[in-house]
């Protein structure tokens, strides 16, 4: 038998045609309605703003309070320069391994411009930076609202940054530094003190909270 | 450290993908816009794209179970960051699916949707298949879905984007970081590993 492109493309079509039953669409249904009657109003910003922020607070406030040699994104580029485009598929990469909170998603400001010359490599510690902050947003989130499934997710995943590639990653400097810093927030966690993770989600994550499940 | 330097390493704008140009605002983008007062204005995307983002999900997992699940996910997300909607993107299909295919990504790696194993595939093929009967018969599309499901990812979505929603080369490029070209090609490689599969079954 012979395979032609129209006859393939054909078949692919016919197979993919498949319609959701009533009974998957009311499942869906039930759910997105759910979603829209309880979804909140959110104030409206510019992304750029929102970027910005996050950049201010990442390379201008945490180094200020840190001083001289904190845990900074290194800004030199030990392994040369990548388009924006390969940059980008560093972050979708990236993406993939890293885990976020159920329900939460991507922030769109991960997204590249294009046209710029990005430092290869550091698309995964830029990633696992924002999926921490995530994280965090989402354990003071869980505990808000009482949710203990949540909490204790967000909890060992945060009891787990020690352990996450970009802690001991090139791309915070001087070496430890990250992990130093990170301690006290973990520890924190550990013992159930929210303060520690609070500075940091206030100085290091605005914007984060529009992307995680609301408590 | 210079802010310029840091700008090099993190992106400040959040545009410029290929596939985001200017382009008059449509339903879905005003849609979109007016959900940010008025969430429920969101409710007719999600009746014109539900199907497009079930097909694709129902390509990529093994279960229909599972795509009902994440079709579920993909608009309960989508509502959540629906603020984050640009306009300017390649639309709200794309921006859809990407949810979508994030909210497969997190739910292949909890392994509760796994891909066609070669073995689970084996063990699906009849081992006497039957050229000359109809060639669309359901079993015929279970063997042709279990082959796709088995495609590289990138083949196996840009085929499901194309041939299950109904995107053009340029939205799944855009769902993909692709660009058009390349995302033709994707598509033309995982049509022609079908096809070798196709004939290996016969």
């Amino acid at each position: 038998m012979t395979t032609t492109d129209r006859w393939l493309e054909e078949a692919v079509t016919a197979a993919l045609d498949v319609s959701l039953t009533p009974g998957q669409q009311a499942v869906i249904g039930a759910r997105v309605e759910r979603a829209l009657r309880a979804a909140p109003i959110r104030p409206q910003w510019r992304v750029t703003g929102r970027s910005l922020l996050l950049v201010a607070a990442l390379f201008v406030v945490l180094p200020a309070i840190l001083g001289v040699g904190a845990a900074i994104l290194s800004t030199e580029d030990p392994f040369g320069l990548a388009s924006g485009a390969g940059f980008e598929a560093e972050l979708d990469a990236a993406i993939a391994i890293t885990a976020i909170p159920a329900g939460a998603t991507w922030p769109d400001y991960l997204v590249t411009d294009r046209s710029a010359s990005y430092s290869r490599g550091g698309g995964r510690a830029w990633v696992e930076y924002v999926a921490m902050c995530m994280w965090e947003v989402e354990w003071l989130n869980a505990r808000a609202s009482g949710d203990a499934a949540r909490e204790a997710a967000a909890r060992a995943t945060i009891l787990d940054f020690p352990n996450w590639w970009s802690t001991d990653s090139v791309w915070f400097r001087p070496e430890g530094a990250r992990r130093e810093y990170l301690e006290p927030i973990v520890a924190g966690v550990r013992s159930g003190d929210a303060g520690p993770l609070t500075r940091d989600v206030e100085l290091n994550c605005a914007g984060t909270e529009a992307f995680v499940r609301a408590p | 450290m210079s802010l310029r330097s840091v700008m090099q390493v993190i992106p400040l704008s959040v545009r410029g993908h290929p596939a985001d140009v200017d382009r008059p605002l449509d339903e879905d983008d005003e849609a979109a816009l007016a959900a940010r007062e008025r969430p429920m204005a969101f409710a007719p995307v999600y009746e014109r794209h539900r199907d497009a983002v079930w097909r694709y999900l129902r390509a990529r997992c093994r279960s229909e179970d599972d795509a009902v699940e994440l079709t579920a996910v993909t608009f309960e997300r989508a509502l959540s960051a629906v603020h984050g909607y640009s306009p300017r993107g390649a639309g709200m299909r794309a921006w859809l699916v990407r949810i979508a295919r994030n909210a497969a990504i997190d739910h292949d790696r909890r392994g509760r949707a796994l891909a066609a194993s070669a073995a689970v595939l084996d063990a699906q093929r009849d081992p006497h298949p039957t050229p000359d009967e109809a060639l669309l018969a359901s079993d015929e599309r279970e063997l042709l879905m279990a082959r796709l499901r088995a495609l590289p990812s990138a083949q196996r979505d840009a085929i499901a984007l194309r041939f299950g929603a109904g995107m053009t080369a340029r939205e799944i490029g855009a769902v993909l970081g692709k660009g058009e070209e390349a995302t033709q090609k994707t598509i033309s490689r995982g049509l022609a590993r079908l096809r070798e599969a196709y004939r290996d079954d016969h």
